[in-house]
């Protein structure tokens, strides 16, 4: 090199710095594999858990006062009169247009109801009653019990006034009440089919396009930790200090740290990514076919993207701000418990979700994630979400880069 | 060239700095002496535009640090005391990386990478993981990485500190190599007397911030007439109301 000036950098130039600064950080960190199993590890540790504790406890209420929601789907008018004698079993009835959906959606069951049922009932004529149920819900299987015991009391009270007025050919035994409520259950005019919504279309698409957001979000917020963990013991082993010496601008030197924990975070969460994506794509080709299946995979993965990188720019922030391990821990429990309120209410909530929502970050994309796993959505609102999700990553990455140019960082790293 | 005018620097609200003033010119090695917290380090991280200057003025080869820091960063090379290098990437992959990062091309890198190793005598451990290596072999990795990129300014900031007397030998031995310092400018804070005269044809000392010597090491034992430069040093330190006595040769190694 000569004396003077140095020249100027055009952009190539810059983004090979930028590169091969990233592609350092990356290989290092891929080469620590302990680190990076455990990294894997966690997240099918914790979904395995959460999964099956939820599952476990879903919609246990041993305690339960109010009254089981039931979704009618079909002419409520039609039965006003036995709905009056059923809701002494603590059952409430509302109008739905699908029942299966509105099960899948928080409805303790649904009910299919033929029209006219009290003048069929009147009319001793036999009734067809579908019953939808969650069989691994608690309360929708105590809702099913009851609604089987109160059509049980409607038929005895039509038998009472069947012996006060006997009709030729007409039937007058009783159902047995111990009957079991699995399979298909006769109550001699009521023929009661029971269907498990976990296995109706409407459930898996409900499921789901709840599930996999939620999902995604967690995993994708266990990065926060990962990243900020690992900056903070980098920066401690005065690994940081090289890089501050690189040409780089210290927005491009966070842009590279931030490629390669992605790539990072990326790899030890692409096991169940890899699941997530699976079923998001397998749930999408039994809803509508290949065509679908495709769409949910290609989704999920952008989403998932799209998640991870804000969450990795936050981890960097946080471990590059962070003066201990104390300050990670509380950084990222802070940032996990929004991700979780995230994924718990919006991925999993059952209130309206507005089109406004796809600029929010995080909320959009999985917001958007959810509505087209659902076959709904739009591609404008994925786009927006990304947008909004990017943004983010941005003002974390400018923060990030604030934090290498403060003295204290090098005082505190040399 | 390194053209340092009136800097300040404080830190924690003292001033760390206070008017530092001198030059240090192209082809020669500067030696930065002074005590233990003299502000020697924070003179060097200031140059190596790490810290910035409350006020004064530094340019390396005419470049503003303060108004051009990534142009400054493209030509300074720096070695530290802690080397800091990534312990899962090989010798070559590290350096690879670093020359890359500064706009080199693999080519031109893999050469220079080559000829670099061989100077300094860890060619053979070009495939090996640097957290393998010794000490004083990681401390000749980072100065390969410091000049991988041929930067025309050199900082050498206690690169032999914390390396036993066999290993702070070899390096000195190296910083006199044509490919570590020939034609460049070479500013190294020590303070570690005999190692600066043996390397330093300039010397600048620093005493609580203030420059308090700014000559050669025959100008200066002239200048004093002590016997020797250690002496000498001793004696301009003494006056300037230094009263922390400098390590022992002896004691070089066993810190």
């Amino acid at each position: 090199m000569t004396d003077g000036p140095p020249h100027e950098v055009d952009r190539a130039q810059r983004r090979q710095e930028l590169v091969a600064t990233a592609r350092q950080e990356l290989l290092d960190g891929l080469r620590g594999r302990r680190q990076l199993l455990v990294r894997a590890l966690t997240p099918i540790v914790l979904f395995v858990v959460v999964l099956g504790a939820s599952l476990a406890t879903r919609g246990a209420d041993p305690t339960r006062d109010t009254p089981y929601r039931v979704a009618v789907q079909g002419d409520l008018e039609g039965m006003r009169t036995t709905i009056a004698l059923l809701e002494s079993q603590k059952l409430t009835f509302v109008a739905t247009g699908d029942a299966a959906l509105a099960t899948a959606n928080g409805a303790d069951i649904g009910l299919i109801v033929p029209n006219g049922l009290d003048a069929l009932i009147k009319a001793r004529e036999p009734a067809a009653l579908e019953v939808i149920q969650t069989t691994v819900s608690p309360a929708s299987r105590a809702a099913t019990a009851n609604l089987r015991a109160g059509l049980a009391e409607v038929y005895r009270g039509q038998m009472i006034d069947a012996l006060d007025s006997p009709r030729p050919g007409t039937q007058t035994g009783l159902a047995d009440p111990s009957e079991a409520i699995d399979g298909t259950a006769t109550l001699q005019r009521f023929t009661i089919d029971r269907i498990n919504v976990q296995r109706t279309q409407a459930g898996t698409r409900e499921l789901s396009a709840q599930i996999v957001p939620a999902l995604i979000v967690l995993q994708a917020a266990m990065l926060v930790n990962g990243t900020a963990t690992r900056i903070l013991g980098r920066n401690n082993r005065g690994l940081i200090m090289a890089q501050l010496l690189l040409p780089l601008r210290r927005t491009d030197l966070a842009r590279a740290k931030a490629i390669a924990e992605l790539g990072l975070g990326l790899t030890a969460a692409s096991p169940v990514l890899l699941v997530i994506i699976g079923y998001a794509a397998i749930a999408g080709n039994l809803r509508a076919g290949p065509g679908a299946g495709l769409v949910a995979a290609a989704t999920t993965a952008v989403v998932a993207l799209v998640l991870a990188a804000p969450m990795v720019a936050c981890g960097l922030f946080i471990g590059t701000a962070a003066r201990s391990q104390e300050h990670v821990t509380l950084g990222t429990a802070i940032s996990l418990i929004l991700t979780s309120l995230v994924a718990a209410v919006t991925a999993l909530g059952e209130f309206p979700r507005p089109a406004g929502f796809a600029v929010l970050p995080i909320v959009g994309a999985v917001s958007a994630l959810r509505d087209i796993l659902n076959g709904g959505g739009s591609l404008l609102a994925l786009l927006v979400a990304c947008a909004s999700a990017l943004a983010l990553t941005t003002l974390f990455l400018r923060l990030a880069a604030r934090v290498f140019d403060a003295e204290r960082t090098v005082l505190r790293v040399a | 060239m390194i053209e340092v005018v009136g800097l300040v620097k404080s830190l924690g609200g003292r001033a760390v700095i206070d008017g530092v003033t001198f030059c240090a010119p192209t082809g020669q090695v500067t030696g930065l002496l002074g005590p233990n917290g003299a502000g020697k380090t924070t003179t060097m991280r200031v140059l190596s535009t790490l810290l910035r200057p409350d006020s004064g003025t530094v340019h390396v080869n005419g470049v503003d640090i303060a108004a051009d820091p990534e142009g400054a960063r493209r030509i300074i090379g720096l070695v530290t005391e802690e080397p800091g290098l990534l312990d899962r990437l090989t010798v070559r992959e590290q350096l690879l990386f670093t020359a890359r990062a500064y706009g080199a091309s693999t080519t031109s890198a893999t050469k220079r990478i080559e000829m670099l190793v061989e100077a300094l005598g860890v060619a053979s451990h070009l495939d090996a993981r640097t957290g393998t290596l010794s000490k004083g072999n990681r401390q000749k990795v980072s100065l390969c990485r410091a000049i991988v990129h041929d930067p025309p300014i050199l900082l050498l900031d206690e690169p032999t500190s914390g390396l036993d007397v066999v290993a702070a030998a070899a390096l000195e031995d190296l910083l006199r190599l044509e490919e570590v310092s020939g034609n460049k400018t070479v500013l190294l804070s020590t303070h570690r007397l005999e190692e600066a005269e043996r390397l330093a044809s300039r010397v600048v000392g620093i005493v609580d911030g203030r420059v308090v010597v700014d000559s050669t090491p025959d100008e200066l034992v002239e200048s004093s007439g002590a016997a020797n430069f250690r002496e000498a040093f001793v004696r301009i330190l003494a006056s300037s109301a230094f009263d922390a006595p400098f390590p022992q040769e002896s004691a070089v190694g066993s810190r």
